[in-house]
């Protein structure tokens, strides 16, 4: 309206209702922004407000000069920082129309913190956004604000704001007022939005349509504005119905690839059946298709070349040495000395020095799921490394949340078969871990087949009837890891194994094996043979 | 789930056509050449060396080009471009030569791991090496990245023969092991890996059964050309000690058709005249009491060869006894530890077989925590008379040890006199080492490497390694054995019973008299 007298009509804001159906047990309404405005009826007088910030004047003058320099990263510097000036000076705005201007919240203190996750009173959705999809209401807003004539903001012919780094919002003060996200608009829902707005059907749906482009195209910077990233992916999961989505995305499961971290931390003959341990972890993994570039081998010893070893290069895990575990072909990452606490931190993490080869390096992302195994001597939340240092629970549950932090993996399942094992991942707190302990606090983990050739035990207990499981599984297994906890039988082992789930997000009867001990492998065929040896006329 | 196996059949179908385009493609150009040879010679104590040589050639990679490598393994390319290499050695060896029984070694050795390189010169060849020994730990699974400033040196006069200009580098692992995983990338580096021709009988389970091993590959870059060789050298026991046995039963697989690639493919069997090698060889010589038979696998397929003793040698004693003739290298060095206690010294016994006089370098680089006194230098020659005489040394090139930066090199230039004995000392202290400097099994003692004396082999000389040209001047590397040197090892639980002690003291007394010296003591009267 045009003033307070609440006569003459100054401008219409249409709105969208969210229609997809949503969950038969939901008690959610289906919203629309006009939910969040005193119906006339009710004789409330009611208030919109508006917002439009900008931070972009002289940006692209300044962008442009830098890429005449190639100077790229300060002109993508300029225009992130832009970016984020408009949306903390709309933030501030914001605030002081709830706390001041329109003062609906006048004792409002809330810090950064409480801003970014939006606790404040009110909404504060954009056309063109998912509460309100419709890039054409801004015109709307700009005739109401003369917004161009007090801030020098046009909209272009495509209803964007020109200088870029702008931002417009319509405020909400209701206090139940919330973010949501329309969704899936149906044609009828079109024609008859279009009816009410008194325009066309292919106009409707064209400004509908730019939202989804701009959805696109935000993306996309985002993607190369990567340092810009996470302060852009806090925002986004601060806006609630966003949020969700990014949950549900995140939750789907679509890894897309497989890592193992094989580590044996024993030195010494004597500890021959670690190395078995983890040499008979490293077939396994590598029968179920996960490449050898994708398996970090770690051995504290070499038992195979071991004078010793009355079976030279061999590793045998059964005293019938039906199956020589090491092979003609075994690639061992890190070995010996190597064998380290920082080698080993610093892997999980990422933090490698400089020259460091490849296949010494995990190179996991946020779509890896990562097998950790770990077997040596060990006790109440410490395993020994070489028998002269140790590495605590509490190291391990930092790294792995640090792992978290860098976007390294997408889910660990960790495997420790040493003494006093599930101490060792008590610690945990990052997400999307499972656990599995060969022993509880207070017990030990006992040695299988006492080989008399070879004049040591040979394997240790909770691994082999762990081995012994996998012996019926191949690449194509539905077992799941419930099955294979399912198997364990603490009488067989002598000792009580463990298992941690609660930050595990998934259920374990629906968790298959493979997706941690297989490789997800995509592979391209050429139509034609590549011939080797002939080279090529073009280079 | 099913594509895994999609893979594998992928794979398995490549490799097919790889087998058999190549010879075709290579009848048209000579841009690469790859050929596989074995030496199978009859040891004087009966045991068997099998000498693998695998060399492949061709043009210059360029930049440019994502097809430059046929045959020549890309990687070793690509290391060898990006960190300017132009010559590269590396060696794993475990196992001592006894030259004493077994003649000549068929190439340089020395136990543990070594890496050459021929850097180009520069301000940041040490990086660039840095970067060389990290590459190829990670190609060939070892622990080559310990290759730190500390076992890092570069020898003036030891390898000068090599020298074409640029920065030469060596390092030493004298305590790495040779094992599966290392070979393993070895041989995924030759075109058909064990597949075909005489690689085939690569069987790890027989090489790592053995007295001696020396896996090696050189790398040779010039303006134009690369040349890669791969060598692989072991002595193995023979399968039986019955009269005859066979190469199949020794090796645990059969030769198979050379590899298609090859322009050569051929097996040499040295063996005394007394044995009778089956099937006949394409042809032989005589060398005074052995006889080389050669067999081209190009010509015709030979899948096993069978060595039958003369009813003569039924017993071996007296096959020992005639096989004593053996060849005996020119130079021999050994050296030992001295010394107990916190001091010692290091004693290097140079031995010259020949009747000429000998011109040797001399190569020993001592870790610093062996800290060495070079005035302590003591040379002295046995002549054949029995006379002994000091030995003045041509040259000496001393560089001393920087604690925790480099060790300490010697080399010499020594002019040993015919059929003589010559004896080397030094003496050092031994250093203190930090508690975390020292590995988990500290207890085992610190490994030296190897010392090196290095001599140009005469034309004329029959004792010649199998590496060396016959017929012209070689240039020839002897190795030591590796020394074990223990260092005062403290008690690793004794830092923790200081700490406690030392904090306790801190605690109870520090505080009081800390309290003494800045509280002001009064009484307090209570308040009225």
């Amino acid at each position: 309206y045009a003033d307070e007298s609440r006569t003459e009509e100054a401008g219409v804001y249409y709105g969208l209702r969210q229609q997809a159906e949503k969950d038969k047990e939901s008690s959610e309404a289906y919203l629309c922004l006009s939910d969040f405005i005193a119906p006339s009826a009710t004789g409330i007088p009611d208030y919109i407000g508006s917002i439009a910030a900008s931070a972009g004047f002289g940006v692209d003058e300044l962008a442009a000069k830098y890429e005449a320099d190639n100077d790229d990263y300060s002109a993508i510097m300029v225009k992130a920082l832009a970016d984020r000036l408009a949306e903390a000076l709309t933030e501030k705005l914001h605030q002081d129309m709830r706390r001041e201007m329109w003062g609906f919240a006048p004792n409002e203190s809330l810090d950064t913190q409480d801003l970014l996750s939006i606790k404040y009173q009110g909404i504060r959705p954009a056309p063109g956004y998912p509460s309100q999809p419709d890039h054409a209401e801004k015109t709307t807003m700009w005739k109401l604000g003369n917004i161009t004539e007090a801030t020098g903001i046009e909209l272009t012919d495509s209803l964007m704001m020109h200088p870029g780094a702008s931002v417009c919002a319509l405020v909400f003060a209701h206090p139940k007022s919330s973010y949501f996200a329309v969704g899936k608009v149906t044609n009828e829902q079109i024609v008859d939005y279009a009816a009410r707005k008194g325009t066309t059907v292919d106009a409707v749906e064209t400004w509908l349509r730019m939202h989804v482009i701009r959805a696109l195209v935000r993306l996309a910077i985002a993607v190369f504005a990567a340092h810009t990233l996470c302060v852009g992916l806090a925002q986004a999961a601060g806006a609630g119905g966003t949020k969700k989505k990014i949950e549900q995305f995140l939750d789907t499961d679509n890894h897309t690839n497989n890592w193992a971290v094989l580590v044996c931390t024993s030195r010494f003959w004597f500890n021959y059946r670690h190395i078995a341990n983890a040499m008979s972890m490293y077939r396994t993994v590598k029968r179920m298709g996960i490449p050898d570039s994708h398996i970090i081998l770690m051995l504290a010893d070499d038992v195979a070349c071991n004078p010793r070893n009355c079976y030279p290069g061999t590793v045998f895990d059964h005293p019938q040495k039906t199956t020589d575990l090491y092979g003609d072909n075994v690639e061992v990452d890190y070995r010996g000395y190597e064998v380290t606490v920082e080698n080993f931190i610093r892997l999980l993490t990422g933090r490698v020095e400089q020259h460091t080869p490849r296949n010494k390096r995990l190179l996991t992302d946020d779509k890896s799921n990562i097998f950790i195994y770990m077997t040596g001597h060990g006790g109440e939340d410490f395993l020994k490394f070489q028998d002269s240092e140790e590495i605590n629970s509490y190291d391990i549950a930092d790294a792995m949340q640090q792992m978290w932090e860098k976007q390294r993996y997408r889910e660990i399942l960790f495997v420790i078969d040493t003494c006093q094992a599930n101490t060792m991942f008590s610690k945990f707190y990052a997400p999307n871990v499972l656990s599995i302990g060969s022993s509880k606090k207070g017990e030990n983990s006992y040695s299988h087949f006492h080989d008399r050739d070879i004049g040591v035990s040979v394997i240790d207990r909770f691994t082999y009837y762990n081995l012994e499981f996998f012996e019926s599984v191949d690449m194509s297994s539905k077992h799941t890891m419930a099955d294979l906890i399912g198997t364990y039988n603490a009488t067989l082992m002598h000792s009580t194994p463990g298992v941690r789930t609660d930050l595990f997000a998934r259920k374990l009867e629906k968790t298959y094996l493979t997706d941690f001990f297989g490789a997800v492998q995509e592979v391209e065929l050429t139509p034609e043979p590549f011939p080797i040896g002939q080279r090529q006329e073009s280079t | 789930m099913r594509i895994p196996r999609l893979a594998v059949l992928a794979a398995c179908g490549s490799f097919v056509v790889a087998a058999d385009t190549p010879s075709k493609a290579l009848a048209g150009t000579t841009a690469e050449m790859f050929s596989e040879d074995l030496t199978i010679a009859m040891l004087a104590d009966g045991r068997v060396l099998l000498h693998f040589d695998f060399e492949m050639h061709g043009p210059q990679a360029t930049n440019s080009s994502l097809h430059s490598y046929g045959l020549l393994p890309r990687q070793i390319g690509e290391i060898s471009q990006r960190y300017g290499v132009s010559e590269l050695q590396l060696a794993f060896t475990q196992g001592t030569w006894r030259e004493a029984r077994w003649g000549v070694p068929p190439a340089a050795q020395g136990i543990g791991a070594e890496v050459i390189a021929q850097l180009a010169d520069g301000a940041d060849a040490d990086a660039q090496w840095s970067g060389l020994t990290n590459a190829l730990s990670g190609v060939f699974c070892a622990s080559l990245n310990f290759v730190g400033t500390e076992s890092t040196t570069s020898p003036r006069l030891a390898f000068s023969h090599s020298q074409r200009g640029g920065a030469l580098r060596h390092g030493f692992l004298p305590r790495e092991n040779v094992c599966t995983e290392n070979l393993t990338p070895w041989i995924k580096q030759l075109p058909c890996q064990a597949q075909s021709g005489v690689a085939a009988l690569l069987n790890p389970h027989r090489l790592f059964n053995m007295h001696f091993l020396s896996v090696a590959m050189a790398l040779n870059s010039d303006a134009d050309t690369l040349r890669y060789r791969q060598t692989l050298s072991v002595v193995v026991d023979t399968p039986a000690y019955d009269r005859s046995w066979a190469l199949s039963a020794l090796a645990g697989r059969a030769l198979a058709a050379p590899c298609p690639v090859a322009t050569r493919s051929s097996v040499r069997v040295v063996a005394p005249a007394a044995v009778q090698v089956a099937p006949q060889a394409d042809s032989t010589h005589n060398a005074g009491t052995s006889v080389t038979h050669l067999f081209d696998l190009q010509r015709r397929r030979v899948d096993d060869i069978v060595f039958t003793f003369s009813a003569e040698f039924d017993d071996k004693t007296k096959y020992w006894a005639t096989a004593k003739d053996t060849p005996v290298p020119a130079i021999a060095a050994h050296r030992h530890i001295t010394g107990h206690g916190s001091s010692g010294g290091i004693e290097t016994v140079i031995t010259n077989h020949r009747d000429v006089p000998m011109t040797v370098a001399y190569f020993d680089a001592v870790p610093w925590y062996l800290r060495m006194y070079a005035h302590t230098l003591f040379v002295h020659a046995t002549g054949a008379d029995g006379h002994t005489s000091q030995l003045t040394p041509n040259q000496i090139m001393f560089t001393p040890a920087v604690d925790r930066g480099r060790p300490a090199v010697l080399e010499l230039e020594l002019e040993l006199p015919p059929q003589s004995r010559t004896v080397l000392r030094y003496d050092f202290d031994k250093g203190f080492l930090k508690y975390s400097e020292h590995p988990p099994d500290a207890n085992r003692g610190f490994t030296i490497a190897p010392a090196i004396v290095s001599y140009s082999l005469a034309p004329s000389d029959t004792a010649r390694p199998l590496s060396c040209t016959p017929g012209a001047t070689c240039a020839v590397r002897v190795y030591t054995e590796p020394a074990l040197a223990s260092l005062p090892t403290p008690d690793f639980s004794m830092p923790y019973n200081v700490i406690t002690f030392t904090c306790t003291i801190l605690a109870l007394f520090f505080g009081r008299i800390f309290n003494l010296l800045t509280r002001d003591f009064a009484v307090l009267t209570p308040a009225k």
